[in-house]
């Protein structure tokens, strides 16, 4: 098979020659192919291409596919290999450690090196990799002509790019307009740069709707510095949140989640939000108030003058205070109180939806209780970019000419701007993963190469530089945003020239070679950082716009980014798509977030469809109402309803970014509509009747248990008694012989819910995504699942997540009743499922207490795209149709980490050993490893006073054990 | 000499007992009358239509498993919680069906309930194919069904026994061998009749067919006396089966952990429930069927009155269960365990709970009514009643303990899909496509049995019979025959 026909096969995949010659060889093909819309369908069509499995290969750099004379120095086949590079998300760099198989990289870690990771990452690094691997991911460059889509070549592209450019220089570079996702990469910032000089009067525009700007505003406006606030949560004993979503939505998330889960579990730190819909930051408050978003601006005026009646000398003249709600005013005395008492220790955090004015006072508060340089810290923000209004003004006015999009899917995430009334003589050059909405209102459309397949650099907002180094060959030919910048500049090198170049300028003006491989190997250039800035107030105009009207009549609908695929950049990804909303547990959708008193007086019930108009526009979405958002507030969560995202991302959910017009929260009327939504959640799937609801109130206590901040400071003395974790047998016991006995603990006060070790089991153990049909019949397969509960009153609701995954219990239940002893315990105690004797009774399943086990219904690896497979973690089977699958505590990871020692003849260290859950967990709420060491720390914590087992009392004796949550309330304590 | 054509034998008259067949028919004219059924050369229209039915039902259900076994487990509504579903509730549904026919044939001829031998073929034959769809659903509802020879202890290279602490094994065991005791029970007791047909074969093809299944049956005495004993030890062999295999079959709730399955009353309630359930379907069948070909006098009123009764007692065994557990519920104190049937009551499921109380509870009490008992059509329908209610039992029993147990974050919901409602009605028709092809080529009365209970039978002992012999008075001729004996005697 050569190369060229290959290559043209995704040209003619679209064409109708290709559909007929299809259809003549496989008939049952050419429907999949006409209308990819079911999963079945899509892999179908997947594995018809059989090609890409040649096409695949043939991307591969020619030297590997030859065999071996001799074996490459330290490479052993089989062993897996490890490099750092780093992903950008929320405009911020995080460290990534990638581990790759043969060449392919199958799972993606945190980089204990970097500091926005410290060795753990946020769902969608997880995610990543599988996005890397998407079959729908653009293949070829492509041209429209007057609609027609037409498969053109690099050349063709190159030549075009060029001549348009050289047309735009000769007018200084008037009408070139470029649209870029905001990554922070040095080698682009440098070639910007470059760029401004060639091009003087073009227009670069940052647009990331993820990026906090308001923020960077707010201070630019205080301060007059362009500066980044950063967080150190740690630092914080009481911490303020008016509506930010600090421990998830957050550039530093990943760092926020440890710090905080730090302080908590010292009882340290107290968290106040004030928010209008629940986000796992409000979840994991200590004091939470749902107000309407126009509110937060009110209370945090309340605030500033509170702290000022308290003696906090603030330097800038506050407008008189606005009248609060009496629970809002109490609330704010509370934070008052604990914020004046912190002082320094204190930080406050305001939604990226709020107006610049509410930042800057935030900072003017944070300085004025001495919070800067302590709980946060202010660092250099990239210099300023265009507006987008610039670029919609230019759009309007039709002084486009060539409009050049770096990543990003600005059709989707930014609908406001005039993208339909495009001129035809505005050539629009998109760079993107996929051919999406975006590619489809473009002339020409480039590849993108993936992070994981490319050069490149990222740089924290603390300074700390990274060299972004390719796993893999680009897959389909795909350039970086760099190399298509510096084509542009006329420089047609690869990204690896140009990211050495740039490191050149970081490493003291020359190319350091030793420092190069230092930077790759560790991830990090090594003593590289940004020294925090001290800002003060220079400005105080800024207060005048310290107002938030109401967006109207009617109610408030505001907009969410979903927590999963965000603004809908990972809407293709079926791992983000099943993954169960930390919330709602919805999966494969989105929904109208509304709480039971309004939806009670709007006469909507749960997953009713309903009709939300705003001046902007209308949809239809189905209704959730979820406890703990604000009374006359309709949360609408971005990123679905995507038109071109994939097979998997088509279609799922309800675009509602139109009706916001570029703004974040509208006036809106919701009317029910009677019709039944399609709501799919792994939680609560039928709305629970009383009841269901009474048990659950019952148990959660029990569930979950809690314990105030001010006993664990005091020091907790009295745990759990022996006999209640493990009830006598009646038997003989079972004796464990292993020299290692294994077990886990899961710290509750830690767990803030994010469900990124959800992900991460499902990269590192091959399980399956089953779709929204599968998901709706209840047969997710996630080996670890978090159950969230809610407590106290709906309108005040308790939030509380429990990580549930296998208890590896040493009395199983599962074992006991399967016919053919397919599930049995390890002297380790371990309990092991054998998948090749499972014959699928399910039986266990209905045995287990826990019901964490999961059932292969179909065979679900039917027909894989061949990409894919590339993902597939070899030293995890695949399981079959018909087999009973369960959380193994990663067993591949304790026999490599076994094996090792063996080698090396000692014993295994406390710490060698970590589950894919516990690796990525941000807040190391989980903790694996010996407990027949003393000494290792799993042991110590399976003594402490808060751990406890869950349903003990059924003697199933668990080996995961929880810590109870830590609350930190004035009335308990 | 006119009689009528049902004679009521119902009554309990102290002092007289009634005969427990009717009609003055000789042994000649009970041979004439179950034989030639079976030897018309044409079937009734009415048996051509229901088998054709039923066969199409057979049909799909061979098209379900062809189905499920190219696709998955997941052709069915089942999930995690809910791992069963439609396949256990139509198992244990068919096991206790196939109760009735044992208990009647065994249990009630070790206890000399004479009465039995009108129906004690067609129940055992019932039996024979409740179990045989019984067998299939545990066959079928594994994720690898083409594996499920695992379950069977047997020297393999994997070194591998099954697991004997389970009982889903304990059930291989239970089942198989309540399903070869009730066979041979079932072939042994018809061998005397086998080879009457035989010996009225009119072709070769019936005489080579039942020729071969007589086993040289030639009545000898020795032959009597053997087939007695034979009889006799395997009533008692299959006596403790049918106590014991829904007591297994109950264990396979009973000895898991789950609040709703986990019940010490288990055994007893499946025992009781099966042979409510048991004798529910062979009324079902019976009434019909006795009156298409007209066994009325064989098949009399008192035997339906028993089998109501019978029917009236193991109902309110059920229904006492089913308060008891609530009992237990409560007085436990396991919030867990009083959950399960608070929300059984008044949960999702509910309207299944209620509907299995109605028909199970509510509606056997109208047997307390003679007129219900001894009225075929009331019968028929109660006993409809019983059967739906006691599928509804084990529907709730295994779905809504499964839908919702300990941890609140795992609750789940169930709904079948078309796939398994037309397995359960394709189990009804292979269910009644070997019935309907027992009715027609296998005496569906015990001949030789039902010839040693009619009055004639006592006759040539005279009055000498002793009290245990007594079968009850010959209608219309005793007086005859007897002349004044015959009122000494009473």
């Amino acid at each position: 098979m050569s190369k060229a026909y290959w290559r043209s096969l995704d040209e003619l995949t679209q064409t109708l020659e290709f559909r007929e010659k299809v259809a003549q060889e496989f008939p049952f093909l050419a429907e999949a192919l006409q209308d990819p819309r079911t999963r079945r369908e899509f892999l179908k069509l997947a594995g018809a291409s059989l090609g890409l499995l040649g096409l695949a290969s043939c991307r591969w750099p020619k030297e590997t596919i030859l065999p071996f004379a001799g074996r490459p120095e330290g490479r052993v086949p089989g062993v897996p290999q490890y490099f750092a590079t780093a992903m950008s998300l929320f405009g911020n760099a995080l460290g990534l450690v990638v581990t790759s198989y043969d060449g392919r990289p199958i799972k993606v870690e945190g980089n204990p090196l970097h500091p926005e990771s410290l060795g753990a990452t946020h769902l969608w690094a997880q995610a990543s990799v599988l996005e890397l691997y998407d079959p729908d991911r653009s293949r070829a460059v492509v041209e429209r002509q007057a609609g027609q889509r037409v498969v053109s070549t690099w050349e063709n592209f190159r030549r075009f790019f060029g001549s348009c450019l050289a047309r735009l220089q000769t007018q200084g570079g008037r009408g070139l307009f470029i649209l870029a996702d905001a990554t922070p990469s040095p080698t682009r910032e440098r070639l910007r740069q470059r760029l401004a000089e060639r091009f003087p009067e073009a227009l670069w525009v940052d647009w990331d709707p993820l990026l906090n700007v308001q923020e960077r505003e707010g201070l630019a406006q205080a301060t007059g510095v362009r500066a980044v606030a950063k967080p150190k949560v740690e630092n914080a004993a009481v911490i303020v949140s008016l509506g930010a979503d600090f421990l998830l939505r957050h550039p530093s998330a990943v760092v926020n989640a440890r710090g905080f889960a730090a302080k908590r579990r010292e009882g340290k730190n107290r968290l106040y939000v004030a928010e209008a819909v629940p986000t796992v930051t409000g979840a994991a408050a200590d004091y939470r108030l749902a107000v309407p978003p126009e509110r937060l601006v009110a209370m945090l005026l309340a605030l500033a003058h509170e702290l000022v009646a308290r003696g906090v000398t603030l330097t800038v003249p506050l407008p008189p205070p606005p009248p609060l709600a009496a629970e809002e005013k109490d609330f704010v005395r509370r934070c008052a109180r604990d914020l004046h008492a912190a002082g320094g220790e204190s930080l406050l955090l305001v939604a990226e939806s709020l107006p610049p004015a509410v930042h800057a006072l935030a900072f003017s508060l944070h300085r004025a209780l001495g919070a800067q340089g302590r709980t946060v810290f202010y660092f250099p923000a990239p210099p300023a970019t265009g507006h987008w209004q610039q670029l919609q003004h230019a759009m309007e006015n039709r002084e486009v000419e060539l409009l050049v999009v770096l990543g990003g899917n600005p059709v989707v995430t930014a609908p406001h701007l005039p993208w339909a009334s495009l001129p035809s003589e505005t050539a629009v050059v998109r760079l993107g993963l996929f051919e999406d909405e975006t590619s489809r209102l473009s002339r020409w459309h480039v590849p993108q190469a993936h992070f994981l397949e490319a050069w490149g650099d990222l740089q924290a907002c603390t300074g700390e530089y990274s060299v972004v180094q390719p796993l893999i060959a680009p897959l389909y030919e795909g350039k970086t945003a760099e190399e298509l910048l510096a084509l542009s500049l006329g420089d047609e090198r690869q990204g690896y020239d140009l990211v050495r170049d740039t490191f050149s300028v970081f490493s003291q003006g020359r190319f350091d070679e030793e420092l190069w491989r230092q930077t790759l190997h560790d991830g990090i250039l090594p003593g590289h950082s940004l020294s925090p800035l001290v800002l003060k107030e220079q400005d105080s105009s800024w207060l005048r716009d310290l107002a938030f009207p109401p967006a109207g009549e009617g109610l408030t609908a505001c907009l969410l980014y979903d927590l999963k695929v965000l603004d809908g950049r990972f809407a293709n990804n079926p791992w983000l798509q099943e993954l169960p909303e930390p919330l709602t547990k919805l999966t494969w959708g989105n929904a109208a977030l509304i709480s039971p008193k309004t939806a009670g007086r709007l006469g909507v019930r749960h997953g009713e469809v309903v009709r939300i108009a705003t001046a902007g526009g209308e949809i239809l979405l189905p209704c959730f109402t979820l406890p703990g958002t604000a009374e006359g507030v309709v949360g609408l969560v971005a990123g679905y309803g995507r038109k071109a995202a994939g097979r998997v991302g088509d279609s799922v959910g309800v675009d509602v970014l139109p009706i916001f017009a570029g703004r974040w929260t509208a006036a809106a009327r919701v009317t029910p509509t009677g019709k039944r939504g399609d709501l799919v959640s792994t939680q609560d799937q039928q709305a629970i009747d009383r009841v269901g609801l009474e048990a659950l109130g019952h148990r959660v206590g029990e569930l979950i248990r809690e314990v105030c901040a001010a006993a664990v400071v005091q020091g907790l003395q009295i745990g759990e008694k022996p006999e209640v974790r493990r009830p006598a047998m009646p038997w003989k016991e079972r004796p464990f012989t292993g020299e290692y006995q294994w077990g886990m603990v899961v710290d509750l006060a830690c767990c803030i819910g994010c469900g990124a070790c959800v992900v991460a089991c499902q990269a590192e153990n091959n399980i399956p995504v089953v779709g929204k049909k599968q998901v709706q019949k209840g047969r997710q397969m996630h080996w670890i699942r978090v159950d969230r509960y809610f407590g106290g009153k709906p309108e005040d609701p308790k939030f509380a997540f429990q990580p549930m995954l296998c208890q590896h219990c040493e009395n199983a239940p599962c074992e006991q009743v399967c016919p053919v002893a397919a599930t049995v315990h390890s002297e380790e105690g371990l309990n092991e499922m054998v998948y090749n004797r499972c014959v699928g009774t399910r039986y266990c399943s209905n045995n287990c207490p826990y019901k964490v086990r999961r059932f292969n219904f179909f065979n679900y690896f039917k027909d894989v795209a061949p990409t894919r497979k590339m993902q597939f973690n070899p030293e995890v089977t695949i399981r079959g149709r018909g087999v009973m699958e369960k959380c193994t505590f990663c067993i591949q990871r304790i026999e490599r980490a076994k094996i090792t020692a063996h080698n090396e003849r000692r014993a295994l260290r406390d710490g060698e050993v970590v589950p894919a859950c516990a690796q990525v967990c941000p807040t190391q709420a989980i903790v694996f490893g010996n407990l027949n060491d003393s000494q290792s720390e799993v042991a110590k914590l399976s003594q402490d006073p808060r751990a406890y087992g869950v349903l003990t009392e059924l003697n199933t004796r668990p080996r995961v054990l929880y810590l109870a949550k830590i609350t930190n309330h004035e009335e308990t304590s | 000499m006119s009689q009528p054509a049902i004679w009521d034998n119902s009554h309990d008259q102290p002092g007289h007992r009634a005969p427990l067949v009717l009609g003055d028919d000789s042994f000649g004219a009970i041979t004439q009358r179950v034989a030639t059924i079976v030897e018309k050369p044409k079937p009734p229209r009415w048996w051509t239509v229901t088998f054709s039915i039923s066969l199409a039902f057979t049909v799909v259900l061979l098209a379900m498993l062809a189905y499920l076994f190219t696709v998955g487990v997941g052709v069915w509504g089942l999930n995690v919680p809910v791992a069963w579903g439609f396949d256990i509730t139509n198992f244990v549904f068919w096991v206790g069906i196939g109760h009735a026919g044992t208990l009647i044939s065994a249990i009630l001829f070790l206890f000399r309930q004479k009465w039995r031998t009108s129906i004690n073929r067609f129940a055992e034959g019932m039996t024979i194919f409740a179990v045989i769809c019984a067998g299939i659903f545990p066959a079928i509802h594994t994720g690898r069904p083409w594996f499920d020879y695992w379950l069977f202890p047997y020297p393999n290279q994997m070194q591998m026994w099954p697991n004997f602490r389970s009982p889903l094994m304990w059930d291989v065991f239970a089942v198989s061998t309540y399903f070869t005791v009730s066979l041979m029970f079932w072939y042994v007791g018809m061998l005397p009749d086998l080879a009457t047909l035989r010996d009225r074969a009119q072709t070769k093809l019936r005489q080579l067919v039942y020729g071969i299944l007589a086993l040289g049956w030639r009545g000898s005495a020795r032959h009597w006396h053997r087939y007695e004993r034979v009889y006799l030890l395997l009533a008692a062999l299959a006596t403790p089966l049918v106590l014991s295999v829904h007591s297994v079959v109950s264990f396979d709730f009973a000895v898991s952990q789950l609040p709703g399955w986990h019940a010490t009353i288990f055994p007893p309630y499946f025992v009781a429930g099966a042979i409510f359930s048991g004798f529910a379907m062979v009324l079902t069948l019976l009434i019909p069927i006795r009156k298409a070909f007209h066994l009325e006098e064989l098949v009399t009123t008192r035997h339906l009155d028993n089998m109501a009764k019978i029917l009236l007692a193991t109902g309110l065994m059920v229904g006492y269960a089913y308060g008891i557990e609530f009992f237990t519920a409560w007085y436990s104190g396991n919030h867990f365990e009083a959950f399960t049937f608070y929300n059984r009551a008044l949960g999702p499921y509910s309207w299944a709970y209620w509907i299995m109380v109605f028909c199970n509870v509510v509606v056997p009490q109208m047997f307390w009514f003679k007129k219900a008992r001894t009225t075929p059509w009331i019968l028929l329908v109660g006993s409809l009643f019983v059967n739906v209610g006691m599928w509804f039992e084990r529907f709730v029993i295994v779905v809504t303990s499964l839908s919702r147990d300990f941890l609140p974050g795992n609750w789940g919901i169930y709904k079948p899909t078309w796939v398994e409602l037309l397995t359960l009605a394709g189990s009804f028709g292979l269910f009644l496509t070997l019935f309907l092809l027992f009715l027609r080529f296998l005496p569906m009365v015990a001949m030789a049995e039902v010839k040693s209970v009619v009055p004639q039978a006592g006759l040539e002992r005279g009055p000498h019979r002793g009290h245990g012999q007594y079968w009850g008075e010959i209608p219309h001729q005793h007086e005859e025959i007897l002349g004044g004996e015959g009122r000494e005697q009473r």
